[in-house]
């Protein structure tokens, strides 16, 4: 029987061909805007949740040295912050820290930290600023030290050419694409070769800042000696602030939302043998200058196992009064923000939809109205008024469904063609093509399935007056 | 086969009270060809209605071999009107859109036969009317006599019990009146219990078994033609 109804309320649609068009169309366009509307959005929360996995970020702890007020921790107000080791006992007890005290992110702190369980490794985020040199090209870029367990690690970018340092103190580095293109070479063509890299360190600036000052005539010869004794002494304590490294990896950083590596890595062991600033932007020097002078790092990146109670690492980390950042927590929060943002999109589309839903209502009473004796001779032949009823809602759930196919490919077509203007936008800047929406077969079944509800729920209640049409006056009506 | 009594029908227009029917006592025998005259707005087709379960009674009962008309719940009134009535009304009451045959086909829709076999029947049935060239047109395109068989078709193909024909010649001119009334004649011949509703002498004078003569809701007279043959009666 509902072969039947098919048959016959396709026919009827049919012979009313531009109200049939009008009224799918107005479904197509609500059915469309959901589309595009959520694939937007899940589009989003895929690329967020798909960065996120790759970085590794939902096993990754970032630890920050604790504020004046960090609570229990580490105790270093007024001690030798060198004393790393008085540091690392503290960092493994739970003192009871003083209110206005600041616990430092220090070596020991990172040893203490590596011990807890679940804990795969622990880094700290040390970077610097630096010039590279290869042959007679150069360029500035920001260095990062990072010990060689980081290639190992879940998440660690491709590796384009070479492969990543073996050891913490051995001569060699690792560079991102990014440089490897501003020097037009190829990835392949470096790997192998030696590259000089300078640190932008406390020697240079003494000699770039204070030596010309000392040059000048006017400043009596004797504080010009004095000052040129204390700047040589200064200096014959520093170390070197450059070295000849190896290259022995070319590494992509290019994709990414922010969670990126910086231009040259370098072993932990040689960095730190380098004479260097400790920061390499007015964040980081503001992080050193709130930990104490010198004293630890401003970020520490800490790797969990899989298994691992992040939550139970996170506690056991804040109570030694250092602060932590978990994505996992906040992609957690990210993902209550995408649900209301869900909603706010849902709200949007159905809104369109209730228009094309008062469409519908519309074109059925319209439909009803007109053929009054058509159901009085399908009644009068024996039509049940459930099947009367059937009838009509075969009828708008037909428009339903064409209207939502038909929006599941406008949706879809809008889509596409968003996504590869952004896309053109996107690279035509420099960065690479990110597509911004996902249209999946869950998404299509969803709206057609929502389209074809909404389109029986608009015809209910003119199926319901079409099964109450009375017969005999029906048949009496021209 | 249907046995009414004590028919009543009250309708209420703008506040006043109209007795189409008032307390009527009707039987109709299996094989009966029966009609029913009387003027303008005296019930005929209020009681007509009422048989074909289309119309519900204000007060009395209606009995048919299928169950108590007054009784059964809508849908199984339904069913009643579609397996044991065939109804012929005088402005032909077909689907304008639809050819004669899939007019003749739909009145078999609801008794649950296959696309097939209905089409089948359909197809039958005009061709015994005479209508086997009009097939495919549609009601637009056959002259007043032509749709009339065609909802004579579509009344019998479905092969019912009883035939209710409200004024079925009332749009047609003489020689289609003519050739309606020989069909009814035959089918009467054939044993089909015939209810008609008619002012014509013609459809009147062939093989009717009674008249009955309705005035003011009631019916005044009642006029035995001829007997029910034993053949007719034991079609049903």
């Amino acid at each position: 029987m509902l072969g039947e109804f098919l048959g016959m309320a396709a026919g009827n649609l049919w012979r009313m061909k531009l109200r049939t068009g009008l009224t799918v169309a107005g479904v197509a366009i609500g059915i469309g805007a959901l589309v595009t509307m959520f694939s937007f959005a899940f589009g989003l929360q895929r690329n967020v949740s798909a960065e996120f996995r790759e970085l590794g970020l939902f096993n990754t702890l970032h630890v920050m040295p604790g504020g004046p007020s960090g609570g229990p921790g580490v105790v270093v107000d007024g001690e030798d912050p060198d004393d790393s080791a008085a540091a690392a006992e503290v960092v493994g007890e739970d003192t009871g820290g003083a209110a206005d005290s600041i616990v430092i992110l220090d070596d020991a702190a990172i040893e203490a930290i590596a011990a807890l369980p679940g804990v795969v490794h622990v880094y700290p985020q040390d970077t610097f600023d630096a010039r590279l040199v290869w042959g007679s090209q150069e360029r500035e870029v920001t260095a990062q030290a990072l010990p060689a367990s980081f290639g190992q690690k879940r998440g660690v970018r491709k590796i384009l050419a070479g492969r990543f340092f073996t050891a913490d103190s051995v001569p060699e580095i690792v560079l991102s694409d990014r440089v490897l293109r501003a020097w037009e070479a190829a990835p392949d063509s470096i790997v192998g070769d030696t590259i000089t890299l300078q640190a932008a360190g406390r020697g240079a600036l003494v000699r770039e800042f204070v030596g010309p000052m000392l040059e000048d005539e006017r400043l009596p010869d004797e504080l010009r000696a004095l000052g040129q004794g204390i700047s040589e002494f200064y200096l014959s304590r520093l170390g070197e602030n450059r070295c000849r490294l190896a290259v022995v990896g070319v590494i992509e950083v290019e994709r990414g939302w922010g969670f990126r590596l910086h231009d040259a890595l370098v072993p932990s062991g040689i960095a730190g043998g380098l004479d260097r600033l400790g920061f390499s932007n007015p964040i980081e020097l503001l992080a050193r200058m709130s930990a104490g002078a010198g004293a630890g790092y401003p970020l520490a990146v800490v790797t969990l196992d899989q298994r691992a109670d992040a939550e139970a690492v996170r506690e056991a980390i804040e109570a030694r009064g250092l602060q932590v950042l978990s994505f996992a927590a906040e992609f957690a929060r990210m993902r209550r923000a995408f649900l209301i943002f869900d909603i706010i999109v849902g709200v949007v589309g159905i809104v369109a939809l209730a228009v094309a839903a008062l469409g519908i209502l519309n074109t059925m009473v319209m439909s009803i109205l007109e053929r009054v004796r058509e159901i009085g001779i399908l009644k009068s032949l024996g039509a049940r008024d459930s099947q009367i009823r059937w009838l009509f809602l075969v009828e708008s759930g037909l428009i339903g469904l064409l209207g939502s196919v038909g929006g599941w490919l406008l949706g879809w077509g809008v889509s596409r063609i968003l996504s590869l203007i952004v896309g053109r936008l996107l690279v035509s800047q420099g960065n690479p093509p990110i597509d911004f929406f996902v249209m999946t077969a869950g998404l299509a079944a969803a709206a057609i399935g929502f389209g074809v509800v909404v389109s029986l729920l608009s015809g209910l209640l003119p199926a319901a007056r079409a099964a109450r049409v009375d017969p005999v006056q029906a048949l009496r009506r021209e | 086969m249907l046995k009414a009594k004590g028919l009543t029908r009250v309708y209420r227009l703008g506040g006043e009270e109209i007795r189409a029917l008032d307390g009527v006592d009707f039987h109709v025998r299996s094989g009966e060809h029966v009609r029913i005259v009387g003027a303008s707005g005296s019930g005929k087709s209020t009681l007509l209605n009422l048989l074909a379960g289309l119309d519900h009674p204000t007060a009395g009962s209606i009995e048919t071999s299928a169950g108590s008309l007054t009784e059964m719940p809508p849908a199984r009134i339904a069913e009643y009107r579609a397996r044991w009535i065939g109804m012929v009304f005088q402005s032909f009451n077909l689907i304008p859109h639809q050819s004669a045959l899939q007019n003749v086909a739909l009145g078999m829709l609801f008794i649950g036969l296959p696309a097939r076999e209905r089409l089948r029947r359909a197809e039958e049935t005009l061709t015994e009317l005479g209508l086997a060239d009009r097939l495919h047109h549609r009601p637009g395109d056959l002259s007043g006599g032509e749709q009339q068989r065609v909802a004579l078709a579509r009344a019998l193909a479905k092969r019912p019990r009883l035939l209710l024909a409200d004024e079925p010649t009332g749009n047609l001119d003489q020689e289609n009146s003519a050739r309606l009334a020989e069909w009814f004649a035959r089918l009467s011949a054939a044993g089909l219990t015939i209810v008609v509703v008619t002012h014509d002498q013609q459809l009147a004078q062939r093989a009717v078994h009674r008249t009955l003569e309705m005035s003011y809701g009631r019916i005044v007279r009642e006029t035995t033609h001829r007997e029910v043959g034993p053949t007719a009666e034991g079609r049903c």
